[in-house]
């Protein structure tokens, strides 16, 4: 059921997490930090331009925000840092940012057709609390002055989990839900599941 | 893409580092990245990162990391020594290269732009000597072993982070044939404004994360059959990693880099401020 | 065929940034307008690296190669998609539109066909696919082999001379593989150069009519097929199993000389024009 409510009616936390939650992050993580390594070539610095960077987004609101939120932090983390050689730096605040970039979609996107909530909740406000973290840990760190790195991460990752996440999203979602791997329909599948057992 | 895996290969050598505990250094690593928080003096700065490049050479690593911290390094020095100077808080004393309303650049400002750059400096160079001795696989099966047994945590967490390195090779494959098989369409990945670049990747997107979703089910299917368990906590461990004196005495050499900098700070020599 | 060379491969190396050894070393070829050329050879003898040679997704690491006129290292792989399609092994990773349309579309948009001239090009391609009709099918519903012919007939649509395709069989049964292939066929019969890389040797037999073998990056064999399969050393080296008519023939007929690719009929009408079995 469609929804276009900007602000969500109800906020789910809880998410199933079973092998096919777990794999489904482990291919996000791997599709994120290659995306984000290997467009490396449009470096500014630090950040980098990264057309992938909407992966986060669309792994939030498909598959849910604590997926989408691991897959964001292992891809960024873990392999695109760790590989990039910058792990020890952007570290807990490349971390922590691009789980939130995933995660608050993921809890407050109603649906992943409503193109207006996938931009104001993943383009912009995830976005924003990702370079928050961003800028404020190497900021705190003394590596780089807050401004350079929040700017940046506001410059290489706003136009595509603006003009993307929404456009992909919305390519994908029918393909998603009938192979079964709509995290709301998991959850309710589960509920459904569990009050059989019940009666 | 080609480099990344080279550079995984090369935590699988032999020599005396590659043959340390992973967790041992990782502590280490850590001790490596607190260090540059810490202290700024660049003297200190540069022999520490000096050391780690003899430990380099030792293990038989120093070409590839040369080949790889050759394009790093400058782009990140640039980076901040370009961009610091403008943010040095402006005083009447500095020597100004040119001072123009919130734009300012003086000598001091340099000085501090350039001692932040070997900060990163040593931390790359950490970095990339961690990745470059340390096993992936068998570091998140160390830490495995530990978060499960002494921490409580599901072995999940671990598996998640080891398998996506698992999958990195397979899976690069598979993108780099997507972009490959586009570009023989015709398509142009490398023109045009950010925007129009942009809007080509939609294409791409689709059937890429369409048969990595495929992937997906397999990889899940496949756990399944093996019988694992998101809330099992006590599987065993084929491999064991028990500590030595070898891993005791690796983190004993992170241990006295931080003891260095406690010292240096007390006697006052540990910020680049005593240079301006 | 004329004799007309469309592809010069002159002194060609190739390494992979992250292997010591060469993926492809000093091969030398000349391909002809027209011809349908099998590359064979056990995985990892370099066959793929060296057709991406063809459409400039590789550039040469030494040497060179002429594709109609051009140094693919000079052109980039867009510009140089509208001489050589190249199909890929998976069609499920190119495959990305909606519908049968878009996808065929594609190609010819980047290229920059007018409205017409694509409309034209997509009845023409969808036609010899024999997926006339299809139009606006949704790709992911269609069968594994339609799937593989869209693929086939969306680099088609870019109305490429040469058409390179890789593994154009795998996944797929017998009754599909031949059918691709004699669509194919017709396809070269109409001018195309075609050139396919497969470890299918059945189907080399039956369509190709030159064959490459290449064995630890190098070519070691290149000839008409029916004298290439009957060099059964070499292909034995390059851990090739040559179709049972030939092995036969060789073993049956070891001085007879043949002027085209054999089927087992013809080795059947062969034994017995010579004397070896009644009929």
């Amino acid at each position: 059921m469609k929804s276009d409510w900007i602000f969500p009616k109800k906020i789910i936390w809880k998410q199933k997490f079973g092998t096919l939650e777990i794999a489904l992050t482990i291919i996000g993580a791997v599709l994120y930090g290659l995306g984000s390594f290997s467009t490396m070539s449009l470096a500014i610095g630090f950040i980098t331009l990264r057309p992938f960077a909407f992966i986060a987004v669309l792994w939030g609101v498909l598959f849910g925000p604590w997926v989408g939120g691991l897959a964001a932090l292992i891809g960024n983390t873990f392999i695109s840092d760790i590989l990039a050689g910058w792990f020890g730096i952007g570290g807990v605040g490349g971390a922590l940012g691009n789980f939130a970039m995933a995660f608050i979609p993921g809890l407050l996107v109603s649906h992943p057709l409503n193109k207006k909530a996938i931009m104001l909740w993943g383009g912009i406000v995830g976005t924003i609390i990702c370079a928050l973290f961003v800028g404020g840990w190497m900021a705190l760190m003394g590596f780089a002055p807050f401004m350079t790195l929040f700017s940046s991460v506001l410059i290489c990752d706003i136009p595509p989990n603006l003009i993307l996440a929404p456009i992909v999203s919305g390519w994908l979602f029918n393909r998603v839900q009938k192979r079964g791997l709509y995290w709301r329909d998991r959850l309710e599948a589960d509920k459904e599941e569990e009050e059989e057992e019940e009666q | 893409m080609a480099f990344v895996l080279q550079m995984l290969e090369m935590g699988k050598r032999e020599s005396w580092f590659h043959s340390v505990n992973p967790t041992a250094k990782l502590i280490w690593w850590v001790c490596m990245i607190i260090v540059p928080i810490m202290i700024t003096n660049p003297f200190a700065l540069i022999i520490m990162t000096v050391c780690i490049w003899v430990m380099a050479f030792q293990s038989g690593i120093a070409k590839q990391m040369y080949k790889f911290l050759i394009v790093t390094y400058p782009v990140m020095i640039g980076f901040i020594v370009i961009l610091w100077p403008f943010f040095y808080a402006a005083t009447p004393d500095q020597h100004y290269l040119f001072n123009w309303s919130f734009l300012h650049f003086s000598l001091e400002g340099f000085i501090y732009a350039l001692a932040m750059g070997l900060r990163i400096v040593l931390s790359l160079t950490a970095c990339t000597f961690f990745v470059m001795t340390t096993d992936l696989m068998d570091l998140a099966s160390s830490l495995g072993e530990f978060m499960q047994n002494k921490l409580h945590i599901s072995y999940m967490y671990p598996l998640m982070v080891m398998s996506s390195f698992k999958f990195l090779p397979e899976l690069g494959g598979d993108y780099f044939n997507i972009i490959e098989s586009f570009k023989s369409r015709a398509m142009d990945m490398d023109t045009g404004s950010v925007m129009e670049r942009l809007k080509k990747y939609v294409p791409v997107a689709i059937p890429l994360i369409d048969s990595m979703l495929r992937k997906a089910q397999n990889i899940a299917i496949s756990l399944e059959l093996k019988a694992f368990d998101t809330n099992n906590k006590s599987r065993t461990f084929y491999k064991h990693y028990p500590f030595t004196i070898r891993d005791l005495f690796f983190i004993f050499l992170g241990a006295v880099a931080i003891v260095v900098c406690v010292v240096l700070n007390s006697l006052n020599w540990g910020k680049v401020d005593i240079f301006l | 065929m004329s004799e007309e060379p469309i592809i010069k491969v002159e002194h060609l190396y190739y390494k992979y940034e992250t292997r010591d050894q060469f993926a492809v070393e000093d091969v030398n070829l000349t391909i002809k307008k027209g011809e349908f050329i099998a590359i064979i050879g056990q995985n990892g003898s370099g066959k793929t690296t060296l057709v991406k040679h063809f459409n400039g997704l590789h550039k040469p690491t030494r040497g060179r190669v002429i594709v109609d006129g051009h140094n693919t290292a000079d052109h980039p792989t867009s510009e140089l998609a509208r001489f050589v399609g190249y199909v890929f092994q998976n069609p499920d990773h190119q495959i990305f539109a909606d519908s049968v349309r878009d996808e065929v579309s594609f190609g010819p948009k980047n290229i920059g066909f007018t409205e017409e001239h694509i409309e034209s090009a997509l009845k023409l391609v969808l036609g010899e696919m024999e997926l006339s009709g299809m139009e606006e099918e949704q790709p992911f519903q269609l069968s594994r082999g339609q799937r593989q012919r869209l693929a086939v007939a969306s680099i088609l649509a870019m109305e490429p001379s040469i058409l390179v395709i890789d593994e154009p069989t795998t996944g797929q049964d017998w009754r599909e593989s031949i059918a691709l292939m004699g669509l194919v066929q017709g396809l070269n019969e109409k001018g195309h150069t075609c050139i396919i890389t497969t470890h299918n040797m059945n189907l080399v037999s039956i369509f190709a009519r030159r064959v490459i073998v290449m064995r630890q990056a190098k070519v070691t064999l290149d000839g008409p097929t029916q004298d290439v399969f009957r060099n059964v050393e070499e292909l034995r080296a390059a851990w090739i199993k040559p179709p049972d008519v030939y092995t036969l023939a060789q073993k049956l007929l070891p001085d007879i000389h043949l002027d085209k690719p054999i089927l087992p009929q013809d080795l059947a009408d062969l034994l017995i024009n010579a004397g070896i079995v009644g009929r």
